[in-house]
């Protein structure tokens, strides 16, 4: 059990998450943000201040989000036990799903 | 050179105890000596805090009587809550409960919490028209609040507030304060029974449904009462106060209540109110803001200097309900970071635009200066508010 980021984040990014994050496990995707399920600390910081609501408790996922669950922690499954958010920076990819999405107007 | 003493005196009701900003100004991680005679490292600055409760070489395990909020009954035995745990303990409980206090779970209580504040209001107006505020609305909202979250049957609702209100009473002698604790211990022992037999649609229900430890769930419930219940009757009866002393914050609210939630998040940071909510055991060597930090050490995380540390709140004195600084450490950070954090905003953002809506003529019935404050710790408050409309 976890957070999670949702589909509400993917082209918004403003990053308020992980000013707040003490576990420093929200990354930056290309389009949108994923939290390293085998990293956060479950302290809810990160929800609270998200202004999309794009966070969200796994358990409580509901359609069509549910599947985000799953997109978070794919996002990290070839990558070995990443150091942190702040020294990786930008990972200029995203899981499938996303990369497909239309672009969002600014 | 000596360790020196610091105590919690204040100067200003408005900024932390006197000697915590000194520090803060001189020595920001320095070896000292508090009131009581306890020596421990005390960090003052933002940044230092934040590494410091993010790092799991930092125990809140207080069995260790080296640990600074170790008491003495707490021997070998001594069944630690949630927020006296480390990991991997810690998570596994933690993990099991966060998820009724996301702020998703807890937008469905806002109704309910507004019926509660209302109800208290219209007791307060029916009566004469003065009063103390915090026996009137500060203390008797949390707890009924958290008494519904938790699923004690309304018949029990005297008995659990009154036992409530006698734990955190202000004259209360060591004695009665025990007393009101193991009446309330052996009421929430008493209710998981019950809750085992025929389950409901509430916080301790779901617990033992999931197959906590009973043992476990008991210990929560104890917990989730005694952490939101003066916490947030503390800050509803300071943000009041404040308001009706300074009128210019009181009008800006009133003409834009959208800045109600602003003002709350400041009024946070502002107060700060747990002032030893930030007390560690370095259980290994850690180097912190260039200090070597040993092992068996003990620390205390000023959050109340930290949250006004001008590298990170610019004009940190100002209070600015637009200011929108949402990395204040009033809840804590990291693993521990207040769990009831969502509840407590919700609650005081309801009691304070309902407060002002409803009782417009509200004002201070003594001077500010004359408010006995709450300066002995462990929470910064107030014992009594006098009102008047
Ligand atoms: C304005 C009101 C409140 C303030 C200022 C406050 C402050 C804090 C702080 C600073 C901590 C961290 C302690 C540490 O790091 O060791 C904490 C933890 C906690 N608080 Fe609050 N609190 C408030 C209201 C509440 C409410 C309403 C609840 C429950 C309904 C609550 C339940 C808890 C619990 C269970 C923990 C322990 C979490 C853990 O260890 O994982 N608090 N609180
Ligand atoms: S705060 Fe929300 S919208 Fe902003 S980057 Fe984080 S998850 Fe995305
Ligand atoms: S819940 Fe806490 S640790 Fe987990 S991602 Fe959010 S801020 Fe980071």
């Amino acid at each position: 059990m976890t957070f999670v980021v949702t589909q509400a984040c993917v082209d918004v990014q403003d990053k308020s998450c992980t000013q707040v994050c003490p576990a420093d496990c929200i990354y930056e995707g290309g389009r949108m943000m994923y939290i390293n399920p085998d990293q956060c600390i479950d302290c809810g910081a990160c929800e609270e201040v998200c202004p999309m609501s794009a966070i969200r408790f796994d358990a409580d996922l509901t359609d069509p989000d549910l599947q985000f669950a799953d997109f978070n922690a794919d996002f990290f499954a070839d990558m070995e036990a990443p150091k942190g958010a702040r020294k990786l920076g930008k990972i200029d990819r995203d899981v499938p799903f996303v990369a497909a999405l239309p672009r969002q107007a600014d | 050179m000596a360790t020196p003493t610091i105590s919690l005196d204040r100067t200003d009701p408005y900024r932390p105890p006197t000697e915590h900003v000194r520090l803060q100004e001189d020595a920001p991680i320095s070896w000292v000596q508090l009131a009581d005679g306890r020596q421990m490292w005390v960090l003052t600055q933002h940044e230092d805090v934040r590494a410091m409760l993010a790092d799991r070489r930092f125990s809140s395990d207080r069995r260790d009587p080296r640990h600074p909020s170790h008491q003495p009954y707490m021997g070998p035995d001594h069944r630690p809550g949630l927020i006296e745990m480390d990991a991997p303990d810690h998570t596994r409980v933690r993990r099991s409960v966060v998820g009724e206090f996301t702020v998703q779970k807890l937008a469905a209580w806002r109704p309910r919490i507004q019926e509660i504040v209302d109800a208290s209001i219209d007791d307060m107006l029916a009566g004469p028209a003065e009063t103390d505020l915090v026996q009137a609305l500060s203390l008797p909202v949390p707890s009924a609040v958290i008494a519904e979250l938790l699923g004690v049957p309304y018949a029990d609702h005297d008995f659990f507030q009154d036992n409530s209100a006698e734990f955190v009473r202000a004259g209360a002698t060591a004695e009665e304060r025990g007393a009101a604790v193991g009446r309330l211990k052996a009421y929430i022992a008493e209710l998981v029974q019950e809750k085992t037999k025929s389950p409901g649609e509430d916080l301790l229900s779901r617990q033992i449904l999931a197959g906590t430890d009973p043992e476990e769930v008991v210990s929560l419930g104890f917990l989730l009462l005694i952490a939101g219940h003066e916490t947030t009757a503390n800050m509803i009866s300071l943000s009041v106060a404040t308001l009706l002393d300074r009128r210019e914050h009181l009008a800006e609210l009133r003409d834009n209540p959208e800045r109600t939630v602003g003002a709350v998040e400041e009024l946070l940071r502002y107060f700060t109110i747990a002032e030893i909510g930030a007390a560690r055991l370095a259980i290994e060597d850690v180097e912190i803001g260039g200090v070597q930090i040993r092992a068996g050490e003990a620390v205390l995380g000023l959050t109340n200097t930290a949250n006004r540390d001008p590298l990170v709140f610019p004009e940190p004195d100002e209070l600015d309900f637009t200011r929108m600084a949402r990395n204040h450490l009033a809840f804590g950070f990291g693993p521990h970071q207040c769990l009831g954090q969502n509840l407590a905003r919700l609650e005081l953002e309801i009691v304070l635009a309902t407060l002002l809506r409803r009782i417009p003529t509200l004002r201070l019935a003594v001077p500010f200066t004359e408010i006995p404050f709450k300066e002995k710790g462990p929470n910064y408050g107030v014992y009594e508010l006098k009102v008047a409309w």
